[in-house]
């Protein structure tokens, strides 16, 4: 009686701990953070939710990064990058306009020169790279895929994927499953859903912004930013709303503040967590609560108490992606570095 | 067998040589000011005599420095400024002279919108004063010295209103600032303020912690320029202000620092001068100031635009890292963990 009393306590203080470090494990955002410099925007970043380890990631300087996306089964970074322009009239050098080219960085070895795949072919309004490695380009007209076997040639081929003439789309996602596209539209500001397989399109949400939305890692929900105004159009405030993944589903509102501007960046790599940044008016930042609340910050999918996260950027961060893995930092042959060395990859 | 005695005692002669490189290389002897130059081309925080000689830099950071204390026993150098390059706002740092190849540590990290003005206390703890964005008033921090190795330092508000310049009584017990209203003490452990002043800036207390110096200005009237002075008061008798008459300048009077014996305090002067024709800068006039004789003298002559932030200081500082030179990826792997949590 007594064994079988020792082993019921036993197992009881097993699982009680269990639970309890499971839930101690789960209190706090984890994986790791690649993002755009804001200050240095043409810089790629890697760091910690917190930020307190933040480098520089990737060797390669662009000019100015719009959007990465971290290829999470392969060894991939899409870039896409906006290249100025210059041309020589009579000898004088002048910048024209910057055209939207499009780039992989090899996650796998940090000082590779990034490989383009655009060469000025495509006029790019956005991009984006499956899981798997497929990359769609958005042109005005146009849907275009590159297949992830295209992706070891030199200039890898993009077929038509979807006409989109009568549509104007300013902002395309993969779903995580690899086999539908989110697109957001310009005037209607209405999120679609594209069946690459089929093609057959179906309306998610209503009132989205265009630029801010992410997919759920299970593909199940999508979160975006839209805009909320009173009953005579004035603007109010911009709010972070998840909707789950099909036709005339009920969207819930899980961050709304009155002046600000709540732009979703990602979910975190468990699901748990949204990634967003957060603005206001800077006539508006008179206090020092205010002034916390902008940044970046995340908020539990079901919505509650926001944590801020990247502490050692001062500036808020545009475009961040948001993975589980480990991402490799050792460079090849070599297990040991120098400070002087880290410093002067910095 | 002679030839090899003379041999080895060669090599023993040059092993001491060599040791001796190390050493004369690793600290610099004699130096009194540290300071950040004005000109571009000599950027970072120098340390040199109070004649501008033997100037060598210290370190380098991405920083226009706006304020320098070192903590009694020189240990750590605290400064306040805005960042360069991929940095930026104002915020207070910490410099480790025991740890010199170890970069700055950012105290702040841009949370507190824009760092004024920041003294650290002989045992360590960081006080800063804070305003939003510049231009709403916030209040005064105080980081623990248990915090300042931290990732993250805590800091505890201590006092909510508007404030400006900062300083730690010597006991480490008490602070004085400004404002508009004018100077006050502050209470560490009960936050309790008192009025000193009801006029008068950039507070400074004496070595001995008897005394304050400050800047009174009187503001532009009839014509003429505003008019700024430096002042004392004995905290015995805070009602007695000493004024030194030749500080009068119509020139903006910006830092004030003692020296450590406790007789002089140091001032700067600055005059926007135009630079190419449409370019604006600032060109600083150092003096050192006897407050028993009120006589001043001015310092860094040698120095091409003078010196806009100075700090005196006793110490010699070591030049050589005294921490590991290499760190391994494992490591860095191990940092990035958890998200950075529970570091």
């Amino acid at each position: 009686m007594n064994n079988k009393l020792r082993t019921f306590c036993l197992l009881s203080i097993i699982c009680i701990s269990l639970l309890y470090s499971s839930t101690v494990a789960n209190a706090v955002p984890t994986g790791e953070i690649i993002f755009v410099h804001p200050k240095a925007r043409g810089e790629i970043w890697f760091s910690n939710v917190v930020g307190s380890n933040a480098h520089k990631f990737f060797r390669h300087t662009f000019e100015k990064i719009n959007k990465i996306r971290i290829q999470e089964d392969g060894k991939y970074v899409l870039a896409v990058v906006s290249k100025p322009i210059s041309v020589d009239e009579n000898g004088i050098v002048r910048l024209v306009m910057a055209r939207t080219e499009l780039f992989l960085l090899d996650k796998e070895n940090l000082n590779k020169e990034a490989k383009e795949i655009s060469f000025g072919r495509f006029i790019i309004r956005d991009a984006d790279m499956s899981n798997s490695g497929d990359v769609i380009i958005l042109e005005p007209q146009k849907l275009l895929l590159i297949k992830h076997e295209q992706l070891v040639h030199r200039e890898p081929e993009a077929e038509l994927l979807l006409d989109l003439t009568g549509w104007n789309i300013l902002r395309v996602g993969w779903a995580p499953d690899g086999k539908h596209i989110a697109f957001t539209t310009a005037q209607s500001k209405e999120l679609f859903l594209l069946d690459v397989e089929t093609k057959d399109v179906v309306k998610i949400a209503d009132n989205v912004w265009f630029y801010n939305y992410a997919f759920s890692p299970d593909g199940k929900q999508i979160a975006y930013s839209t805009d909320i105004v009173d009953e005579h159009q004035v603007w109010l405030g911009r709010a972070i709303v998840v909707v789950p993944v099909h036709q005339n589903a009920d969207a819930e509102i899980i961050l709304y503040k009155e002046n600000f501007r709540y732009n979703v960046q990602s979910w975190s790599p468990d699901g748990k967590y949204i990634a967003y940044s957060s603005y206001i008016d800077p006539s508006l930042v008179q206090d020092i609560e205010v002034f916390r609340s902008t940044k970046n910050q995340v908020i539990p999918a079901t919505g509650g108490e926001s944590v801020p996260i990247l502490f050692t950027m001062k500036q808020i961060v545009d475009t961040l992606d948001w993975v589980e893995n480990t991402l490799p930092v050792e460079p090849d042959n070599s297990l040991v570095t120098t400070w002087a060395k880290l410093k002067e990859q910095e | 067998m002679r030839h090899f005695f003379h041999y080895q005692l060669r090599i023993l002669c040059l092993c001491i040589i060599l040791l001796c490189c190390i050493f004369v290389d690793n600290t610099i002897t004699a130096e009194k000011i540290i300071y950040q130059p004005n000109r571009w081309h000599q950027k970072g925080i120098w340390i040199s005599n109070a004649d501008g000689h033997n100037a060598r830099r210290l370190f380098n950071p991405s920083l226009n420095v706006t304020k320098i204390s070192i903590q009694e026993g020189d240990r750590y150098i605290l400064c306040v400024g805005e960042g360069v390059g991929i940095e930026s706002g104002y915020d207070a740092y910490l410099f480790d002279t025991k740890n010199p190849n170890k970069d700055l540590k950012d105290l702040t990290y841009g949370h507190y919108s824009n760092v004024k003005d920041a003294a650290i206390s002989p045992n360590g703890d960081v006080i800063f004063s804070n305003m939003i964005n510049n231009r709403f008033p916030d209040g005064i921090y105080h980081i623990p010295n248990h915090e300042i190795h931290k990732t993250f330092p805590m800091a505890e508000k201590l006092y909510s209103g508007p404030a400006n310049y900062v300083d730690w009584a010597p006991n480490g017990k008490e602070a004085v600032f400004s404002n508009k209203e004018g100077i006050f003490l502050l209470d560490i452990s009960t936050k309790q303020i008192s009025q000193l002043l009801d006029h008068g800036y950039r507070p400074v207390f004496s070595p001995d912690g008897s005394k304050l110096v400050f800047i009174v200005l009187t503001p532009a009237r009839n014509n003429r320029k505003p008019i700024r002075e430096i002042g004392m008061i004995s905290l015995d008798a805070p009602g007695k202000i000493k004024m030194f008459d030749n500080t009068r300048t119509e020139l903006y009077c910006n830092y004030l620092t003692w020296t450590p014996d406790g007789k002089s305090i140091s001032y700067v002067f600055a005059e926007v001068e135009l630079f190419l024709i449409w370019i604006a800068r600032f060109e600083y006039t150092n003096f050192v100031l006897s407050i028993t004789n009120g006589r001043s003298k001015q310092i860094f002559q040698n120095i091409e635009g003078g010196v806009p932030a100075l700090e005196w200081t006793q110490k010699s500082y070591p030049v050589e890292p005294e921490s590991k030179l290499a760190t391994t990826w494992g490591q860095l792997k191990r940092d990035a963990k958890n998200g950075g949590y529970h570091e």
